[in-house]
């Protein structure tokens, strides 16, 4: 039998309560530590504080929100009542709110520290925020006044066992404010512009006595508050690939490609399939799913272009079991419209849907979603972390990847991680003959595992996927010699077989 | 004319208020929490006293109870303000109206004007 070991008081955790923030500060503010949160105006300091007020006295604390100089609390609390955190019943009891505006007024910062120090005392508080906090400093205009105020205050917060946040305005970058250096930590909130797009930041630049995530993590205000989006890469660490004796091969369900990767694709491998629009990436991975739930194998789709009805609606028409299977629950269909995503949240979502119903088999229908969620200088890591997450997961993932040189001779894949973290690479091409266009797929790459490196044709109809057993029709419709429409395979190996004779 | 005591320890609403109530022709004096309000009252018993319920030093709730048992504070009604309405319904003092933050002039104004001419009581609500 274990026994909890409980840390040092002074070790002791504070947590926020706000999702994701506590993963940067490793569990939480340390108790009786003085806090910094600053950001320009509508950052979100306020809702970050409030939240961390309910949430704090949801779970047994008590604490005392101090105004200085911001808006009214009857307007605050009417802004806040819109958020899910919020609830009327602590309040004037376990939360209390008081302005501590007049006491700064003559520039006398005992007077205010006199109240800070009563309502903690009066209140039993274990959390203190004071909001504001730039109004000290502009009314006494000293910062040694102002070093002086802020040490006294932690000194009597912290053997109240109080934990302190102070929220200040600043504007991006500046550190060099005497509070700056007074404080156990630093938490800036800021934004930052891609074109006409806002992605605001959190960053903990400072946390004494404790391991952080360091750098900056996106955060959104939602319904629920702030929440903090911690960077993929960091949080991330599936490092167990999926290795051993105990790989299977997952088929595809389309004979032809079965037989050219000889037998199918290793679990736990990532697949990526390329090809330009209409080659039929998007089919090949429906394909995929479908033949996962045949063989009662979770499947998930994420995708960011077609909605779930449609998707459906393709496949039917496609003569495929897909749909079928969607609506029983055995495929779930995940869709993000690719607008104004937030990169780290569609990891934290994919990730959560993975493991929500033990997902086998994944189909990635494009990387656009990510390629615009903003942040393209972290892409080639941000895949590799993902991938290699859902390795450890034991999730066989096949990508779709867009390319755009519809007829182009040169390959030029786009590598951003995904290439150089797959397992296999297949290609899919247009080939125009005889103003006929054909489709071409082929395996570029299958790492820990043989294949047939030949060149097929593929096709999709009304009776779904089919890939030519043989080589013969690619080669035919390469060389030039294969028919146009009306005339199929068969008829193509026959006409290739005749050629093939002549020639020799 | 009646003197309102004010008192808020929100200098924006004490601000507002001695403006509405000194245009209405009342005299007006504020304190910033229960405790500066006893003193003033001390010196000064006024006609009727606005106050908020979370202050720092002595509360809304604990200044309506300090006026209650001071015989001579006895009958000085009080208009309780809170954002948060439960903090009315679970205090146990007593009160002659309650005006939901942030309030409006008219409001504020006609419960003002009836809790002048009545004596306080328990419970009354303003609406």
């Amino acid at each position: 039998m274990t026994s909890p070991v409980s840390q040092p008081a002074g070790f002791e955790r504070v947590p926020t309560g706000v999702p994701g923030f506590d993963v940067l500060l490793n569990g939480g503010f340390l108790r009786g530590g003085m806090y910094l949160i600053s950001g320009q105006p509508g950052s979100g300091k306020t809702v970050f504080g409030n939240q961390m007020a309910f949430n704090h006295v949801a779970n047994g604390g008590r604490a005392v929100y101090v105004t200085l100089l911001t808006e009214t609390h009857a307007r605050m609390l009417t802004h806040l009542s819109a958020f899910s955190f919020f609830r009327p019943e602590p309040i004037g009891d376990s939360l209390y709110y008081v302005s501590g505006y007049q006491m700064l007024q003559g520039g006398a910062l005992t007077a205010l520290l006199d109240l800070l120090q009563g309502v903690i005392r009066d209140q039993r508080a274990t959390l203190l925020i004071m909001d504001g906090l730039a109004a000290v400093d502009e009314s006494t205009g000293s910062d040694v006044l102002v070093k002086e105020f802020l040490q006294r205050l932690h000194v009597y917060a912290e053997a109240h066992g109080c934990t302190t946040l102070l929220l200040t305005h600043s504007d991006p970058g500046t550190r060099s404010r005497p509070e700056f250096t007074m404080v156990d930590g630093l938490v800036e909130m800021a934004a930052r512009y891609f074109g006409s797009r806002t992605i605001t930041e959190v960053e903990v630049s400072k946390l004494r006595g404790s391991k952080h995530l360091r750098g900056k993590h996106s955060y959104e205000i939602t319904d629920e508050g702030v929440v903090v989006h911690p960077r993929t890469e960091l949080v991330l660490r599936g490092l167990t690939a999926a290795t051993g004796q105990n790989r299977k091969r997952l088929a595809f369900g389309i004979p032809g490609l079965d037989q050219m990767m000889h037998g199918g694709v290793l679990t736990g491998s990532n697949t990526v399939l390329y090809g330009v629009p209409g080659t039929g990436k998007t089919m090949l991975g429906l394909h995929f799913l479908q033949e996962g739930a045949r063989n009662n194998e979770p499947g998930l789709y994420f995708g960011f272009y077609e909605t779930a009805e449609r998707l459906i609606n393709n496949a039917e028409d496609l003569g495929f079991e897909f749909a079928s299977y969607a609506r029983k629950g055995d495929i779930e269909i995940v869709w993000q419209p690719p607008l104004e995503g937030n990169l780290d949240h569609l990891a934290e979502q994919l990730i959560a849907a993975v493991r929500r119903r033990g997902v086998k088999r994944l189909f990635l229908d494009g990387l656009s979603g990510f390629q615009e969620a903003g942040y393209p200088e972290r892409l080639g890591r941000f895949t590799v972390a993902l991938t290699n997450e859902l390795r450890s997961l034991g999730v066989t993932t096949v990508f779709a990847v867009e390319l755009l040189d519809v007829f182009g001779q040169a390959l030029n894949l786009p590598s951003e991680g995904v290439s150089s973290s797959s397992e296999n690479i297949i290609l899919l091409r247009f080939v125009e003959l005889h103003s006929q266009l054909y489709r071409i797929i082929s395996i570029v790459k299958m790492r820990e595992s043989s294949y047939d490196s030949s060149v097929r044709e593929f096709m999709i109809d009304g009776s779904g996927i089919k890939v030519a057993d043989t080589f013969r029709s690619a080669e035919a419709i390469l060389t030039g010699v294969a028919r146009p429409q009306g005339h199929g395979q068969a008829e193509r190996d026959d006409e290739y077989a005749r050629e093939s004779t002549t020639d020799g | 004319m009646a003197t309102i005591l004010v008192v808020d320890d929100e200098p924006a609403i004490v601000d507002i208020l001695r403006a509405i109530l000194e245009e209405e022709g009342y005299d007006v004096i504020t304190a910033s929490n229960g405790r500066q309000a006893l003193d003033l009252m001390a010196a000064q018993r006024p006609d009727a006293a606005i106050c908020d319920i979370m202050m720092p030093v002595l509360d809304g709730r604990a200044f309506c109870r300090a006026v209650e048992k001071d015989p001579l504070l006895q009958g000085v009604p009080i208009v309780l303000m809170s954002a948060v309405q439960d903090l009315v319904r679970k205090s146990d003092c007593k009160y002659a109206a309650y005006i939901q933050k942030p309030f409006d002039l008219d409001t504020m104004l006609n419960t003002l004007a009836r809790v002048l001419g009545e004596e306080p009581g328990i419970g009354q609500a303003a609406s």
